[in-house]
């Protein structure tokens, strides 16, 4: 009788069960209609596992007894919580990935990276006005900030933020920032519509004119100084984004490039998409202030995408070469989803439009902004 | 008083990180934009070296096809080497056709296929021995 009351089946609760629901659902967008699976996967059977009672498997004991912690509360601890491993590790494999060529031959779209960073602010005083109509202690300025990064829209930087200025927040700003990521080609487009005209959308531009590989070496070693010289805190996400990205320019080291994009960037998105997912019990998600962030983390996301179009519609009232603003929104980062969206509804608006290369300079853009701005927030809040 | 202090916070957050990030990304428009710049006047430069180069070639070729050089060349000692190499050719290949003429295989005069075959023997050593 006593292994009958002890089994899962006997702790089941109904938010359990609710969850399983939402792993289940994440799974299936991922191997049905194959929507982010390398994220919305293990991610959803981290929350199926992490859902299953007695398991213990998100526990962590501060105490340090033998095998008292179970695998994904371990490296939620060490790889997230005290240290911030994961995310930077991910920015390498990203930085490896990265071309900066847009960005060289078109800097001004580095300002739209800039313009779509609105949504973070939005999203900040946004929890922070919900504590007026609530309660005033429903967000710190501390857990206000985390909130507000998920506008980024860059799930790393979300989950840097976060660790360290609410930790407590983690695993439900992460899967909020990710699931708005993975629906980009939702959420985007009929603000997109909504903001441009058809004879905006349809504006060609001009191929990006070749850039050099000498200049490819230099602009991620300028950035980098640049931005951490003015941002320290921001130091672990864009020194390893730009040395990963120097690995790939220089040419020289095919191995650690190839290794950073592909096998440090697999295993560092295992652990934590499987840890997040994990991290989302019954207990976390269903409050007041989950149910706050969902609706928080649409509205930064929102408008971030509201501030590029916007800024490139100003842009094109000084520049000579007008930019189409659909590019603008691909400065919420996600990359290269976001891209994709702008360069897809170009195409709809006229078939002779290529906007890709176009669109991942402000997508790249957006990455280094968020990264930025979460810099600041830590270093104001003091995380 | 709490809010208000939280509230100064906020504004003081605000400010600071929009700006930091105009500043930071417009610090990084003017540093891509010197690099580009910098770039641009490298690929025109190597491309203007090309197309200088290009058009030397374009000249030196015309130099050499009108043959100013071949004029300085006395016309005897070109009719002397081609009338050597004509001899030396003509020797050749009669050398040639006499090597043929000596291991050819008889077909007249009733050689049948065994005649033919010591014929062909008798020469194979024949040239063993020669090469010896």
């Amino acid at each position: 009788m006593e292994f009958l009351l002890e089994s899962g089946f006997a702790n089941l609760s109904w938010g359990n069960a609710l969850l399983f629901f939402l792993g289940g659902a994440f799974i299936l967008l991922a191997v049905v209609k194959g929507m982010e699976p390398y994220v919305l996967l293990p991610i959803g059977l981290g929350i199926i596992l992490g859902n299953l009672p007695g398991t213990g498997l998100a526990d962590f004991d501060p105490s340090g007894e033998l095998q008292s912690s179970g695998i994904f509360g371990l490296i939620f601890h060490y790889t997230l919580s005290s240290w911030n491993i994961l995310p930077p590790l991910i920015f390498l494999g990203l930085g490896a990935l990265t071309d900066f060529g847009p960005i060289i031959a078109n800097p001004k779209t580095l300002l739209l990276g800039a313009a779509a960073q609105l949504g973070i602010f939005v999203a900040f005083w946004s929890a922070l006005g919900l504590g007026l109509f609530t309660s005033p202690d429903l967000f710190t300025l501390e857990e206000a900030g985390a909130i507000g990064i998920i506008g980024g829209a860059d799930g790393p930087t979300t989950i840097f933020a976060s660790a360290k200025l609410a930790p407590e927040l983690l695993g439900i700003t992460a899967v909020v920032a990710y699931s708005y990521m993975a629906s980009v080609v939702f959420v985007q487009p009929p603000l997109m519509r909504l903001l441009t005209t058809q004879r905006e959308r349809r504006i060609e531009m001009k191929t990006p004119r070749e850039v050099s590989r000498t200049e490819k070496l230099i602009f991620p070693a300028g950035a980098m100084l640049i931005i951490i010289l003015f941002v320290p805190e921001s130091a672990p996400l864009i020194a390893m984004f730009m040395i990963g990205n120097i690995f790939r320019e220089s040419g020289v080291v095919p191995r650690l490039s190839n290794a950073a994009s592909n096998e440090v960037l697999n295993i560092a998105t295992i652990f934590l998409m499987i840890t997040i997912g994990a991290e989302l019990t019954a207990e976390r998600v269903f409050d007041l202030k989950t149910l706050a962030i969902l609706g928080l983390g649409i509205v930064a996301f929102s408008c971030g995408t509201v501030g590029g179009l916007l800024f490139a519609k100003l842009m094109n009232l000084f520049v000579k070469e007008k930019v189409n603003p659909l590019i603008g929104s691909a400065g919420v980062s996600a990359v290269p989803m976001a891209a994709r969206t702008a360069h897809n509804l170009g195409q709809q608006a006229n078939p002779a439009n290529y906007l890709l290369p176009h669109a991942m300079g402000p997508n790249v853009a957006g990455v280094i902004g968020s990264a930025v701005v979460a810099g600041v927030f830590i270093s104001i809040l003091g995380g | 008083m709490a809010i208000e202090f939280d509230l100064r916070h906020a504004l003081f957050l605000t400010y600071v990180g929009v700006g930091a990030a105009f500043l930071i990304l417009g610090s990084l428009v003017i540093f891509t934009s010197l690099i580009g710049r910098w770039g641009s006047w490298r690929l025109n430069r190597a491309q203007a070296g090309a197309e200088e180069g290009a058009s030397q070639e374009e000249v030196e070729i015309p130099e050499t096809d009108t043959g100013t050089e071949a004029d300085t060349v006395d016309p005897h000692l070109v009719a002397a080497i081609s009338a050597a190499v004509a001899l030396a050719v003509e020797s050749h290949q009669r050398e040639q056709a006499e090597e043929r003429t000596r291991l050819s295989v008889p077909t007249g005069n009733g050689g049948g296929w065994r005649d033919q075959g010591r014929m062909v023997a008798f020469d194979a050593r024949r040239i063993r021995e020669r090469d010896r």
